[in-house]
């Protein structure tokens, strides 16, 4: 390219035009094989499917739709559309075309209820919202996002099925010990149904059941080999025996799926079996036929178990938004109970102390009882002067009564628990008609693709709308611990008021292995110091007296309504609102990413400080993950004749 | 047996996953019930052809395309010879071809959409299958690798359809947020009235005999407006029906609070709770406690609560029993003037010739039990609770409570029984049960996606057995707008609650 223009140079900077259109051509030689290696790379490394790529290589921030994927059941638009549909299209999306370089996918999980917050807060819509950041992939799809999801509903089901053959490849190559294939396989899963495939992996039952999958496997050999056999006249006797072990096979494995039921006396009939199919084997038979039939067996039970799967995902994705039963039947519960025997009003001692500001006051915005007990219970037991600590758990209308009772009929040793409605809140600035709704931590999915290496998958929690009230919520203190209700405290935290914060507002826990320079895509032309890592919710020491001081609500929703992109609110305002006044936390505070992270080590789990169970599965649903439930389970009422009614154990 | 049933519940979920999709896609999950329906009922059949047949008349592939399959599959069984870890040039081109191949084919199923690239793509790969049949000419090694590919790939299914059951149950024990959020809005709401406002009107009317009495046992606010206002949509004189709910404690409230706020028309309602019920324990002795410590679901209190319908409307001669996961479609006063013909239940039956089997009463009753065997005939035909009408008089005059009391004592001591209270029914009305017309009652909605539209229009009252319920995410889409067209998505709750259509 250079060499053109060095040519059209003036004649006295000929040579030097000469050297550069050299170089140029040289430059050029170079980037030929390279193409063509990275065309390679492309073809083996990568497992994407690469469609028709687009020339332009522009990355950019692709959004794909919002959905609430809290939602799932009460927000389906057109009559027409499933939400399973919905949600799998959308997963679907967020599987980029082509992963040749470096693809981030991320994936936002809202964990509120629904609303908006502040007067002036532009309406945040409901929901998980996927987004995808492509730095070096060529994306198909540069269509305008809002339709897309409503488009991709009518594509076929097909394209589905037919992509994701190769993701069982990868289990296939297993059994012909390729292992690489599984990598690829897995990868592959994880980018298109997020954490359903790490728990899919960890929850595979033992195998068992030999007697009948030796069965199947016999069955289907003496299928492949009966109509060639069949064919040959001379074997009638063969054929007619293989008919009737066959019509054997097939009756008692249509009502048989383990081996627990099979009918006694097997073991002869497969010895028959097998003396059949070596009869079989021995006839010259032609190969073609026989493998004709295994391959249309291979082609029958992949696509089934590639339909198993999805739906596999998506009532995964249902199992860890939807609310456990029993956790229903507390609420519902602890309600009741509420206004059968109200609990006493706070006495004026008490009420001194939650205004204290030398006290050690710790704040948890929560919907969830039982976590938000689980908190409370693990710091105490672990505080080494429980009546120096103040809990004020932050709710909303709907809970609040059973809150007030849980926290009434529970006592924590000598802490004192306040329960607040968020609602009932009155802001000097805020105009009466509107209500403040309670806004929970969100949590974020992000993960790093890189070819030949496994994703890397973060959850982030950061503070939303909610946490931007604090200063105002409790006006009298000066230093507060936030809490997230998915935590379990296992060391004393008073130290955590003596840290010295070099005046910075908020002291968290950072997460390094995302930097802020990974997501500038999302803050577009914001300034960064691109090279911080990003922090997260979960324990954070906050500073209200340095809050108020430099505004920190002021400027977060001051970015908020500059956002023109409702894409990540929370997590952009807040990680541009604190920019600069953070204080790194030592990691050895806290131990992330429980909720979504298989094989940490039990002793790392049991000597950790404070456990973050961020992630989908959550420690209190049924599919958290279970080395790490023991953990927050402790901390559960033994006992307490709410849970054992509502079945909670 | 279990395995069957939990088996079946799978299939049906399919409809749930592509219910009411474009058309084309339909007919592909359709095909995929089948397929594994079919191929379940082939075991059982003639061996000649089972699988081949299959992907013959049940996959909508067309040739070409199947052909293209069916090459990556030989392809991927080649690769397979290769030494792990291998990276020769074979190798690498026969990953490409692979994976130029599937790329190329993309979703499509039909020829005619078939891109002129799949087609080059298949050619070079017609090409390396060659190349690599002359490599590995061997065809027995083909057979046994192609046999382990099978072999993996039944794992990889049966492992694929435990977790989906295991899913599946779980999804059935969960409650939508939006429900809950309406019982807990309304429980607050209901407590926030005066005593004197929680009152329901026209309390004279609930013990008249002369009335239409309806019986709906739920703990389901959602569930429960659906039947009542579906059946006050559909009845001739309203002023004559007479709706008793019963719920526990914990409901009472939001269920007042909702029938307060949306009372049914001219018809009357009458709430009540189960906890209320003191005659259960002074009566019968029940333990509540104990009993819902023996089933695991939390409703079970309220499910066992049928056998006692003489003791709770003492002053009934006749009253129709309705499940709270119906939608009722038909005038139903009619089924009070039915002549029962002296029986106690009347109720449509469920065993249909041809019909999988296990709804036979000796599918849930241990018939290799004496005292079971003697008493009963495993060949009789089972009918459905759901909506049965109940002659209340002939039942205490039958004592049929203590009946039922015996076998659950029985059952409780011996492997009697296999799931829940319908077998225990199926005892307890054994010969006091009289066949109605098929088309009063239709079930299967909750789990049985092979239900046809003309046979929903057909009928009175539509039933949503099964775990797939209108009111969860997991509910078979295609028959949710029956259900849905009788919930009040106008009402402000539900708007808070993110309750929408």
């Amino acid at each position: 390219m250079k060499g053109g223009i060095g040519g059209a140079l003036p004649a006295k900077r000929r040579w030097k035009g000469l050297i550069i259109a050299v170089l140029g051509l040289v430059f050029l030689s170079l980037l030929v094989p390279l193409v063509f290696l990275l065309g390679l790379h492309n073809g083996f490394h990568s497992s994407g499917y690469t469609t028709t790529q687009q020339s332009s290589a522009s990355g950019g921030l692709r959004i794909y739709g919002r959905h609430n994927t809290a939602k799932i059941g009460n927000q389906s638009k057109g009559g027409e559309s499933t939400h399973v549909d919905d949600l799998l299209s959308r997963l679907e999306q967020t599987f980029p075309k082509d992963f040749g370089g470096n693809t981030i996918v991320r994936e936002v999980e809202n964990k509120t209820a629904g609303s908006t917050l502040l007067d002036g807060f532009p309406k945040e819509r409901l929901g998980a919202n996927s987004i995808d950041v492509g730095e070096f992939s060529k994306q198909k799809q540069s269509t305008d996002v809002g339709d897309v999801t409503q488009k991709k509903q009518s594509t076929d089901v097909g394209d589905f099925i037919q992509r994701n053959q190769s993701t069982d490849v990868g289990a296939m190559h297993a059994a012909t010990e390729n292992v690489k294939g599984i990598d690829e396989g897995e990868k592959l899963c994880e980018l298109k149904f997020g954490s359903y495939c790490l728990w899919r992996r960890n929850h595979k039952e033992k195998v068992n059941d030999f007697t009948v999958r030796k069965m199947k496997d016999l069955l289907y050999v003496a299928r492949a080999y009966y109509p060639s056999i069949a064919k040959l006249p001379a074997y009638d006797k063969l054929s007619h025996e293989m008919k009737q072990n066959i019509q054997e096979f097939e009756r008692v494995l249509s009502v048989t799926t383990v081996d627990k039921d099979l009918p006694p006396l097997m073991d002869p009939k497969l010895t028959k079996m097998e003396a059949v199919i070596a009869q079989a084997k021995a006839c010259r038979v032609d190969c073609s036929n026989v493998d004709k039939k295994f391959r249309q067996l291979v082609d029958l039970t992949e696509d089934e178990a590639t339909f198993h799967m999805r739906q596999s995902a998506f009532l995964y994705q249902l199992a860890v938004q939807t609310m456990p039963k029993s956790h229903h039947c507390l609420s519902m519960r602890l309600t009741v109970e509420y206004f059968r025997d109200p609990p006493p009003d706070i006495d004026q001692s008490l009420e001194e102390r939650l205004l204290n500001p030398d006290l050690h006051h710790f704040v948890i915005f929560s919907s969830n009882v039982l976590a938000s007990s689980a908190v409370v219970n693990s710091t105490v037991t672990h505080a080494k002067e429980s009546e120096n600590q103040v809990f004020h758990v932050v709710t909303d209308r709907q809970n609040y009564f059973a809150m007030k009772l849980w926290f009434s009929r529970n006592k924590y040793m000598e802490t004192t628990v306040e329960v607040l409605n968020i609602e009932d809140h009155k802001l000097e600035n805020n105009k009466a008609s509107t209500s403040i709704h309670l806004s929970l931590p969100e949590e974020y999915r992000v993960s790093f693709h890189k070819v030949d290496r496994p994703p890397t998958t973060e959850y982030l929690s950061v503070f939303s709308h909610s946490h931007y009230l604090l200063p105002e919520i409790f006006p009298s203190l000066k230093k507060v611990v936030v809490l997230d209700d998915d935590i379990i405290v296992q060391r004393d935290l008073s130290v955590l008021w003596g840290i010295n914060m070099d005046g910075k507002v908020n002291g968290a826990v950072q997460c390094c292995s995302v930097r802020l320079i990974q997501l500038r895509k999302l803050f577009a032309d914001k300034r960064l110091d691109e090279t911080s890592c990003v922090w997260i919710s979960g324990l954070n020491i906050v500073d209200l007296a340095r809050w108020r001081e430099q505004d920190i609500s002021g400027r977060y929703l001051k970015l908020v309504t500059e956002m023109k992109s409702e894409e990540a609110v929370a997590l952009r305002a807040s990680l541009l609102a604190f920019q600069g006044e953070v204080y790194a936390l030592d990691d050895k505070w806290i131990l992330s990413g429980l909720g979504h992270k298989y094989g940490v080590h039990t002793e790392a789990v049991k000597n950790a400080r404070v456990l973050h169970f961020n992630g989908n599965m959550k420690p209190w649903l049924e599919l958290g993950i279970r080395d790490y439930t023991v953990f927050w389970r402790k901390f559960l009422n033994q006992g307490n004749q709410f849970l054992s009614d509502c079945n909670i154990n | 047996m279990r395995a069957g049933v939990q088996h079946l519940t799978l299939l049906s979920i399919t409809g749930t996953t592509y219910g009411g999709e474009e058309k084309n896609q339909r007919n592909l999950s359709e095909q995929n019930v089948s397929s594994s329906r079919e191929k379940e009922k082939s075991r059982s059949k003639g061996v000649q052809h089972s699988r081949s047949i299959q992907s013959h008349s049940l996959r909508p592939l067309d040739e070409k395309v199947k052909e293209m399959k069916d090459k990556v599959i030989r392809a991927k069984a080649y690769l397979s010879f290769a030494p792990p870890g291998s990276n020769s040039h074979f190798v690498k081109e026969i990953k490409l071809r692979i994976k130029e191949l599937e790329r190329a084919m993309g979703d499509v199923t039909k020829d005619f959409r078939l891109s002129r690239r799949a087609i080059q793509k298949m050619k070079a790969m017609d090409t390396t299958l060659l190349k690599a049949s002359r490599i590995y000419p061997d065809g027995s090694a083909m057979v046994n690798t192609l046999r382990a590919m099978t072999y993996s790939a039944e794992e990889q299914l049966r492992s694929q359809r435990d977790q989906t059951s295991f899913l599946i149950q779980l999804a059935a024990r969960t409650t939508p947020k939006g429900l809950h959020c309406l019982s807990m809005r309304l429980t607050t709401e209901y407590f926030a009235l005066q005593p004197e406002e929680r009152e329901l009107p026209n309390k004279y009317k609930l013990q008249d005999p002369h009335l239409y009495h309806f019986a709906v046992f739920s703990d389901n606010v959602l569930a429960c407006s659906v039947v009542v206002n579906s059946t006050v949509s559909t009845a001739r004189e309203l002023e004559k029906i007479v709706f008793h709910i019963v719920t526990d404690s914990l409901n009472l409230p939001a269920m007042s609070m909702w029938f307060l706020m949306n009372p049914p028309g001219k018809a009357t309602i009458q709430i009540q709770s189960i906890d209320n019920f003191e005659w259960l324990s002074t009566k019968y002795n029940e333990d509540q406690q104990k009993k819902k410590g023996l089933d695991p679901r939390y409703v079970s209190a309220l499910n066992h609560l049928r056998f006692y319908l003489p003791d709770i409307f003492p002053f009934l001669n006749k009253i129709v029993f309705l499940d709270h996961d119906v939608v009722v479609k038909k005038d139903l006063t009619r089924l009070l003037h039915i002549n029962i013909k002296g029986k106690v239940n009347g109720a449509v039956e469920t065993c249909v010739e041809g019909e999988a089997p296990f709804r036979r009463m000796d599918m849930f009753i241990n018939f290799t039990d004496p005292s079971v065997a003697k008493r009963f005939d495993a060949n009789t035909c089972t009918w459905a609770f759901g909506m049965n009408i109940f002659d209340l008089q002939e039942w205490r005059k039958r004592n049929l409570t203590a009946r039922y009391h015996k076998y659950l004592e029985l059952g409780s001591k011996r492997p009697l029984l296999k799931a829940g209270s319908l077998p225990i029914g199926w005892m307890t009305f054994y010969k006091h049960t009289q066949a109605l017309d098929r088309t009063w009652h239709l079930v299967g909605l909750g789990y049985d996606s092979g239900v046809t539209q003309a046979e929903i229009e057909q009928a009175a009252v539509v039933h949503y057995d099964g775990v797939m319920k209108p009111w969860l995410d997991i509910g078979i889409q295609k028959y949710k707008p029956y259900w849905k067209k009788h919930v009040n998505y106008e009402h402000p709750y539900m708007q808070q609650c993110n309750l929408h259509e």
